[in-house]
């Protein structure tokens, strides 16, 4: 199971202790019902923060990958210049 | 001599000398700041949600023994506390965001040849340097007419360079750049539980607050403001195949005519984000 499956299985747990909740008269029932929630509401808020924590590194390691594609010849106006220039003589010495 | 160097120049033109696909390319960097400018709100109400669960967490965490008060201080409480930056999630996706935006921003100025003005820009900077160490020579009359003759014929290489380099980024970024749209829509079912923890908490309340209909109403504009959300960024990763074809395939008239509709079809998702945001903001 992934996450965003744990995730849908706590909060079915919640919403079935939700309305064993809301059908019991019983205060000591009731009482035990919210402490399971919230419990479980922790548990789901956990999970989305560890998920939170791995984010930084799944993007990151991405954002390096299309940097390299961005630097992988210098851009700026210099190496433009500095590759035609180039390009003129190799084209002048072959002809 | 001027024959041999517009030989060369043409030369110099041959293997790049197929058009940009332009409009793809102003249909996508649009949408995608349509995009941007959408989910900015989203990140915003994010973020504050982010370090509230983080701060809940910590709250009763029992191994922090809060009690109105942390009697102990982590250097991790940064993520949940200060409000210097963003919590780690949400720097993220706002990175994310940046990255895609700066690889479309260098699409952009190479298909428009803003560094052939940078180079002019250069070359006379440094012979107005060069007045300090050689001043005759720099001064000569002769210099700035050579310069500014230099660029201009060196303007269609760079322009050609320019295209080859728009080609290989299109193609080598591409693949990276929907890999981190993906990565924010896999995040969507997360960062749409962590904006909605506190709601949802107080939707279950026993007894129901007051207020509970309006709770209920604003979790539910948040399911479609998401909704929306990821509308937007599959429409986007559409638009960035089609441009990727389109380099492929200069000459495929209906990816052109696609990407132009897509456009306009992002445009309205982009809108109907905003308004289903304006949404979750008016209710109380």
């Amino acid at each position: 199971m992934n996450h965003d499956q744990v995730r849908e299985t706590l909060e079915a747990q919640i919403g079935a202790l939700v309305k064993a909740r809301r059908e019991t008269q019983d205060a000591s029932e009731k009482a035990a019902a919210s402490e399971a929630i919230a419990k479980l509401e922790r548990e789901v808020d956990q999970l989305d923060i560890t998920v939170a924590n791995a984010l930084p590194a799944k993007v990151d390691a991405i954002i390096s990958s299309l940097e390299q594609v961005l630097n992988a010849h210098r851009l700026d106006a210099a190496s433009a210049l500095g590759r035609s220039v180039r390009k003129l003589r190799d084209l002048a010495r072959n002809r | 001599m001027i024959r041999t160097i517009a030989a060369l120049l043409m030369l110099a033109l041959g293997s790049a000398c197929a058009q940009l696909p332009k409009p793809e390319l102003q249909a996508y960097s649009t949408a995608f700041e349509a995009t941007r400018s959408a989910a900015e709100p989203m990140l915003a109400d994010y973020a504050i949600a982010e370090r509230d669960v983080r701060l809940g967490l910590m709250q009763t965490d029992t191994e922090r023994s809060y009690d109105g008060f942390f009697p102990t201080f982590r250097a991790s409480d940064a993520a949940a506390v200060s409000t210097v930056g963003l919590p780690p999630g949400a720097e993220a996706l706002d990175r994310t965001f940046r990255a895609i935006g700066h690889y479309n921003e260098t699409l952009v100025a190479l298909a428009e040849n803003r560094n052939i003005d940078e180079a002019r820009g250069q070359v006379s900077q440094i012979i107005d340097e060069l007045g300090g160490i050689a001043p005759p020579l720099a001064q000569s009359p002769a210099v700035k007419p050579i310069a500014d003759l230099l660029i201009t014929a060196l303007t269609p290489a760079i322009a050609a360079d320019n295209r080859e380099q728009f080609k290989r980024i299109v193609l080598s970024g591409e693949p990276h750049v929907q890999a981190l749209i993906s990565a924010l829509r896999d995040y969507t079912p997360t960062q749409y539980s962590i904006t909605t923890s506190a709601l949802r908490k107080k939707a279950r309340l026993d007894p129901p607050p007051s207020d509970q209909a309006e709770v209920v109403a604003k979790i539910n504009s948040w399911h479609k403001a998401f909704a929306d959300y990821v509308a937007l960024l599959d429409a986007m990763k559409l638009r960035l195949s089609d441009l990727r074809a389109a380099v492929e395939n200069p000459r495929a008239a209906p990816i052109l005519q696609r990407a132009a509709t897509g456009a306009a079809g992002l445009r309205s998702y982009a809108d109907a984000l905003r308004l289903s945001l304006a949404r979750v903001r008016a209710q109380p």
